[in-house]
């Protein structure tokens, strides 16, 4: 097509906002059309006098709106129709609170906002269509595992894990669950291409059934879902396949990395309701978000076995199901990383099989958090723990490694030791595991006072401990900034998007984030409260892009003093006659620090 | 089918709860009605306030025009009979029927020549009347319709006492009287006599609108005149300034007495200036023995007023919702006009309708 020169007449309206119209003016002329820049604050009769003398193909207007503007521009459009130009001359606004709603209102043919770039216009002044930088704009996942090869660094603690490993091994040796059994007969029976089709393996359900406390047993016999939970309507899955329809024609994924290597951000989703939670996940999506972490209540972790459905409930967390699952993964952007968590329950080892098997990109294992602060008894979770993580290897899932039980008063060292020693573990076993330290105004920093000059040494001194120990993925949580946000969104905004930069100039892999309102919310959080989270963490990547954030000389003194405190944890756990009873004893955190070993499934290993 | 206009001064004046209230009379009256905008409103919040605003509540078998982006955010179900392919900033214009009753969101075309286009497409399904909403104070398109209904109010101006002068002026605009002048097309002209014949000198241009235009036109007539004063008459392009009208007046006037003065409809004269400013100027052109005419009628049907206004709040730095005293700018203005006043809100719809439709 042969090139066609324009004629634009740029017109600023108020003489501070003209700069956007003098980059405008200068990719149009690179692009070889003709320009006009009038001066600022010209009243619109003398603007349309000007059009009906030069014929411009276009007039490119920029105005700030304010009360009273509107009339201003409404009017110019006007005059423009009444003087008979508006057939020939095609009329553009741009400025800060434009959209093309408004320009619509306003009667312009096209309005340009924030974030609008000089090509678009150019693009739009060609008439073609604008295509934007793909390759800047397309986002792919990654594998936030790729290039660690999980050496130790410290050979000391690397010897103390490897034994550590083998004496669990060993211990676990012969020793089986119903975790265990679940999980297998979910890896061996379950086929999910016909679930997909809607068909129910009765021989499956009555296998399963066996292995499952009353709750799952009543489902997989008689179809009665747990009584904290509701099926899906009909209408409710008939409008939410309405919305996903609609929202993926016109969704586009955008970044809040700035500059390569900031890391992955994850945010984490479990309103109770599946329906909502994809309209969260969509929100996170459009607003940069990488990955998303599914919350599942705690009343799951306790329970022996899945239940199934599409279910919805009025509770923390969205219940782990086939259904729930399948229509989460069908809401996903190609791009998005999908964490299905299954750290800490009676279901951990046969999450992992689900999740595998339902698409999922991401785990989560801790068998020390699982045992000492989520209620799970730490024989089973332990032998449960191996199983996952033999699954994970099986299904490809690299794994993070929590460590919450700082949260529950466990110094961070004593909480690292058990994240190092679940790393280990899945190190030998072949697996892809991912620490993840807690940045967080925990109670240990709280009582030492270690935050009480800034919130970086101690959390760059975390980083720079593991780092001297072993050479594996960081991905701290989760969320960051835990305990520092208020009920205040801009303060909670701010503080995450500061332990965000904190976390892109300490060079880390992912970060979890929460949404402004999480830790105040009083019930479901609000989407637009995402936003705040995920703009304010764009916002800080881009303030500091490659720049660093330079702690005190406190972080690499406490980074060595956790280091040694590490080695001397790990040394008692590896005197210790079993894992276990590592974990009875405290040496990994005790009642005195908040850590209580679980109840839940206990007795309910057996030799095989 | 008979096209009604629905006009505002400023946003927030109530075009949307007048057109709300003559759907409402329409439906009781079983009147088959089609709708469009001019451009987008009908928007849950307004685009620059933040203030929340209503939206069009429709009922089955109504025929809208809108861009084919509202549909989906509209919670009527549409059928869509036809596209106009007229485009716009959230997409084509497409013609649909309303199957399921809902809320509509209106998006119409945005030019004048769009807006008779799409009436002549409306025309075909038979509607006995099509409502043209305006958006904000946009009013050009507004000559496409049969008559006018204006919505005005505290948002306009919150002084009672200057509203009701503005208001006047535009419904003394509206006044004018229609004459056709059949000696040029629509860009106009001046022609004077000569003997048995006429002389005339067609614009070149379609608009009149800073001093200077006035000036080199006046200038253009000095040198044609003759001399003496001769009968003649002189139409204005489709749009014109009071600025310009002023320049041209001040150098040639007297020599026009007596002349007819055409203007192109009402509507433009609005956009020649402050409704106060241009009643001036058309009062000046009277006491200088012009004679001022419209070429096209469009009839001011119902001035419908709006006691709200939005009050910035710096402190909190939002819009706050504000009221003058009710009834009190049905008075004002009402004791200025001859056409009806009316705040709909507290007359309702049954009156509206009576006094702007009638069947």
């Amino acid at each position: 097509m042969a090139f066609e020169r324009r004629k634009i007449l740029l017109v600023p309206l108020d003489p501070v906002h003209d700069i956007g119209l003098k980059m405008i003016r200068r990719g149009l002329e690179q692009a070889g059309h003709q320009t006009m820049l009038l001066p600022p604050d010209l009243p619109p009769e003398e603007i349309v006098s000007i059009m009906g003398k030069e014929h411009p193909d276009h007039v490119m207007i920029s105005r700030t709106l304010g009360y009273g503007v509107g009339e201003v521009l409404g009017r110019f459009v006007d005059l423009a129709d009444a003087a008979g130009l508006r057939d020939k001359t095609a009329l553009v606004v741009g400025g800060m609170a434009v959209r093309p709603e408004l320009a619509a209102e306003l009667g312009f043919d096209a309005g340009f906002g924030p974030g609008t770039s000089v090509e678009e216009v150019v693009a739009f002044v060609e008439g073609r269509p604008y295509q934007p930088d793909l390759a800047g704009a397309k986002k792919q996942k990654k594998d936030i595992t790729a290039g660690y090869a999980y050496e130790y660094r410290h050979a000391g603690i690397g010897n103390l894990l490897e034994k550590i490993v083998t004496n669990i091994l060993t211990w676990s040796e012969g020793k089986i669950s119903p975790g265990i059994l679940r999980s297998r007969l979910r890896d061996e029976s379950w086929d999910v291409e016909s679930f997909r089709q809607g068909k129910v393996s009765r021989e499956f359900s009555e296998a399963y059934a066996q292995l499952c406390d009353p709750v799952p047993q009543a489902f997989h016999r008689k179809g009665e879902v747990h009584p904290k939970t509701r099926r899906q309507t009909d209408q409710e899955i008939a409008r939410l396949e309405d919305y996903l329809t609609k929202t993926k024609s016109r969704m586009t994924v955008s970044k809040v990395q700035h500059v390569e290597g900031q890391p992955k951000v994850f945010i984490q989703y479990g309103t109770g309701c599946p329906f909502m939670d994809i309209a969260h996940i969509k929100v996170c999506e459009a607003w940069g978000a990488d990955g998303v972490v599914h919350f599942d209540p705690s009343w799951g972790a306790r329970t022996e076995g899945f239940i199934g459905g599409f279910l919805t409930h009025q509770e923390d967390g969205s219940v782990v199901t086939p259904e729930n699952l399948s229509w989460i993964k069908a809401a996903l952007e190609a791009s998005t990383l999908w964490q299905v968590r299954a750290h800490r329950g009676l279901n951990t080892a046969e999450t992992v099989v689900l999740a595998g098997k339902l698409g999922a990109d991401l785990t989560k294992i801790n068998i020390a958090y699982g045992s000492l602060a989520a209620g799970t008894d730490p024989a089973r979770l332990t032998v449960d723990g191996i199983e996952a993580i033999r699954m994970a290897v099986k299904y490809k899932l690299p794994f993070d490694v929590v460590t919450n039980e700082e949260l529950a008063g466990v110094p961070a060292h004593k909480a690292f030791a058990g994240m190092l020693i679940v790393t280990a573990l899945g190190r030998r076993l072949g697996a892809r595991p991912i620490l993840q330290p807690l940045f967080s105004y925990s109670p240990e920093v709280m009582i030492g006072g270690q935050m009480i000059n800034n919130y970086i040494d101690f959390n760059a001194a975390k980083i720079e401990a593991l780092r001297s120990i072993i050479d594996a993925p960081l991905w701290p949580g989760a969320p960051i900034g835990f305990l520092t946000q208020t009920e205040d969104r801009v303060q909670s905004s701010m503080t995450t998007s500061l332990h965000a930069a904190l976390a892109a100039s300490l060079r880390v892999d992912a970060i979890s984030i929460a949404s402004s309102d999480e830790a105040y919310s009083g019930g479901p959080i609000i989407a637009a409260s995402r936003v705040d989270t995920l703009q304010a963490v764009a916002e800080g990547f881009r303030f500091f892009g490659e720049g660093r954030i330079t702690p005190t000389v406190h972080a690499q003194q406490w980074a060595d003093e956790m280091v040694d405190k590490i080695e001397a944890v790990l040394k008692e756990v590896a005197q210790s006659p079993t894992f276990v009873e590592a974990l009875y004893a405290g040496l990994l955190g005790s009642k005195e620090e908040g850590a209580y070993p679980g109840r839940g499934g206990r007795g309910t290993v057996t030799e095989k | 089918m008979k096209t009604i206009g629905i006009a505002g001064t400023a946003k927030n004046t109530g075009k949307t709860t007048t057109a709300s209230a003559l759907l409402r009379e329409a439906y009781r009256r079983h009147r088959r009605i089609a709708i469009t905008s001019i451009g987008y409103d009908g928007e849950e919040w307004d685009n620059i306030t933040g203030l929340p605003k209503p939206r069009l509540p429709v009922q089955r078998g109504t025929i809208v025009a809108t861009a084919r982006k509202c549909l989906t955010v509209s919670s009527a179900n549409i059928r869509i009979l036809e596209d106009t392919f007229i485009r716009s900033a959230l997409g084509s214009i497409v013609i649909g029927e309303v199957i399921d009753p809902g809320l509509v969101v209106i998006a119409g075309p945005n030019k004048s020549v769009e807006v008779g286009r799409v009436k002549k497409a409306l025309t075909r399904y038979r509607p006995d009347l099509l409502m043209v909403d305006g958006a904000l104070n946009r009013i050009a398109p507004m000559v496409e319709v049969d008559g006018l209904i204006l919505a005005t109010g505290a948002a306009r101006i919150v002084d009672p006492q200057r509203l009701a002068r503005e208001t006047e002026s535009i419904a003394h605009i509206f006044e004018l009287p229609y004459r056709s002048p059949a000696l040029f097309g629509d860009k106009g002209g001046v022609a004077w006599r000569r003997g048995e014949g006429w002389v005339s000198l067609p614009f070149s241009g379609t608009q009149l609108l800073t001093s200077e235009d006035g000036e080199s036109l006046a200038k253009e007539l000095i040198d044609f005149l003759p001399q003496e004063h001769v009968e003649g008459t002189i139409q204005m392009p489709p749009l014109v300034t009071t600025k310009a009208i002023r320049s041209l007046l001040t150098a040639v006037g007297t020599r026009l007495k007596q002349w007819p003065i055409y203007f192109r409809d009402a509507i433009s004269l609005l956009l020649s200036d402050l409704p106060e400013e241009t009643y001036f100027m058309l009062e000046q052109l009277k006491s200088l023995g012009l004679r001022p005419f419209v070429r096209k009628n469009v009839p001011l049907l119902m001035v419908t007023v709006n006691p709200f206004y939005p009050e910035y709040d710096p402190g909190s730095q939002t819009y706050q919702a504000r009221f003058l005293q009710a009834g009190l700018l049905e008075g004002r203005i009402g004791r200025k006009i001859r056409i009806p006043v009316m705040d709909v809100k507290r007359k309702g719809a049954r009156s509206l309708w009576r006094k702007t439709i009638g069947f």
